[in-house]
């Protein structure tokens, strides 16, 4: 059996989820009051700078990451596709393709009018990346070396570029913020943004901007 | 609902069916990993109240949450002995459990994933199915980045061999 046969069975106990009336009621136990919604990090920048154009740009890039996907499929059904060199091979090159789109469309990501809209763009491209990156680990690379290493190399460089929009664009977040007048407790949370920002911690600098985002929204 | 609810509203959301995962995967039942994962967003809560906010949230609640497990087990006197009749896949999904061939699957990869000693699991579990990177996992179990490595190259080894074993039986 190989590693990436064993990884696969593992993955299978995501299927394992706790009954959502339990969820839901241990949420309401908890907290005290019945919340069905979830608190949504898109909130912010989709009440506070909703415009058309951005939704149709954001629906763009999810459409063309869209092709990543393709490769969960594909993870499914690798020990049949394995015995077809010529389906996997067709799927590696479609993927590399597809990433290079996608680098592609991070260049225009640069240019959009929305940075917060972009920002969160940015960090959906990443994780995209990244899941792709694990997926082709999970493939017998000695069968098809030339385009696992050519979609790994594609999935790193994606990763980067999107890393490197999401600081710019936390950057240009943490400069707007400053201008605002913020509560005493959103200066707290500015600050503890900035030293995430300064450590390279991007996923939690942005939990930090969707609850400034919230408190100006409710204020 | 107040700010303070909101935001842990927000992790409870982010990170009750991972903890559950991963509380179930080592107490092999569906009621007391409710009961666990119900009193470590409770303790969380509590905690939160006072702090008003996690420096990692998900580092903290997967300390509390392994607290839990370890307490549960003393709590009862229970050796933690498994075996491979002793597991039942009660996984609350009933889709899971019409279908016999998943079933069976599911039921295989329990038991060889239950068959690891706790830090192995755990490993496992945050790993490949939380998808932490090594260097979270090493700050949550404070320990270096290079054991982790070795303890997921390990694991893995010991899942196969797991798994190889259940099927040659």
């Amino acid at each position: 059996m190989q590693n990436y046969q064993v990884i696969n069975k593992i993955k299978k106990l995501e299927s394992i989820n706790p009954n959502k009336d339990w969820v839901i009621s241990t949420k309401q136990d908890i907290l005290g009051e019945l919340d069905h919604s979830k608190v949504s990090t898109l909130d912010w920048f989709f009440i506070a700078f909703k415009k058309p154009v951005f939704v149709l740009s954001a629906l763009l890039i999810v459409m063309i990451i869209g092709g990543g996907f393709l490769f969960s499929g594909l993870q499914g059904d690798q020990p049949e596709i394995a015995d077809n060199s010529n389906g996997m091979l067709d799927s590696l090159q479609n993927l590399e393709s597809k990433l290079e789109e996608i680098s592609l469309s991070l260049d225009n990501l640069k240019n959009a009018e929305n940075q917060k809209q972009a920002l969160v763009m940015a960090g959906i491209i990443k994780s995209t990346a990244n899941g792709i990156e694990r997926g082709v680990e999970q493939i017998d690379s000695s069968k098809y070396e030339k385009q696992v290493l050519a979609v790994r190399n594609a999935s790193e460089k994606v990763q980067e570029e999107a890393e490197n929009k999401q600081k710019e664009m936390i950057e240009f977040l943490i400069n707007d913020l400053k201008q605002r007048t913020l509560t005493g407790e959103d200066q707290e949370r500015l600050e503890k943004l900035e030293q995430d920002y300064n450590n390279g911690e991007y996923d939690q600098a942005m939990i930090w901007i969707q609850m400034i985002g919230d408190n100006i929204n409710n204020n | 609902m107040s700010n303070i609810q909101k935001k842990f509203a927000y992790i409870y959301d982010r990170y009750v069916k991972k903890v559950y995962l991963f509380v179930y995967l080592k107490v092999s039942s569906q009621e007391i990993a409710e009961d666990i994962t119900s009193r470590v967003f409770t303790q969380s809560w509590n905690r939160f109240k006072e702090v008003k906010q996690f420096e990692n949230p998900r580092a903290y609640i997967y300390r509390v949450a392994r607290n839990e497990v370890v307490n549960y087990y003393r709590e009862k006197s229970k050796i933690k002995i498994v075996s491979t009749e002793s597991i039942e896949i009660s996984g609350p999904k009933p889709e899971i459990e019409k279908e016999a061939q998943a079933k069976s699957d599911l039921e295989e990869i329990k038991k060889a994933v239950s068959l690891l000693k706790d830090d192995y699991q755990n490993v496992v579990i945050w790993h490949y199915l939380d998808n932490l990177p090594v260097k979270e996992i090493a700050g949550i179990m404070e320990k270096p980045e290079g054991t982790v490595r070795v303890m997921l190259h390990r694991a893995l080894k010991e899942v196969k061999n797991n798994l190889e074993t259940a099927n040659s039986n």
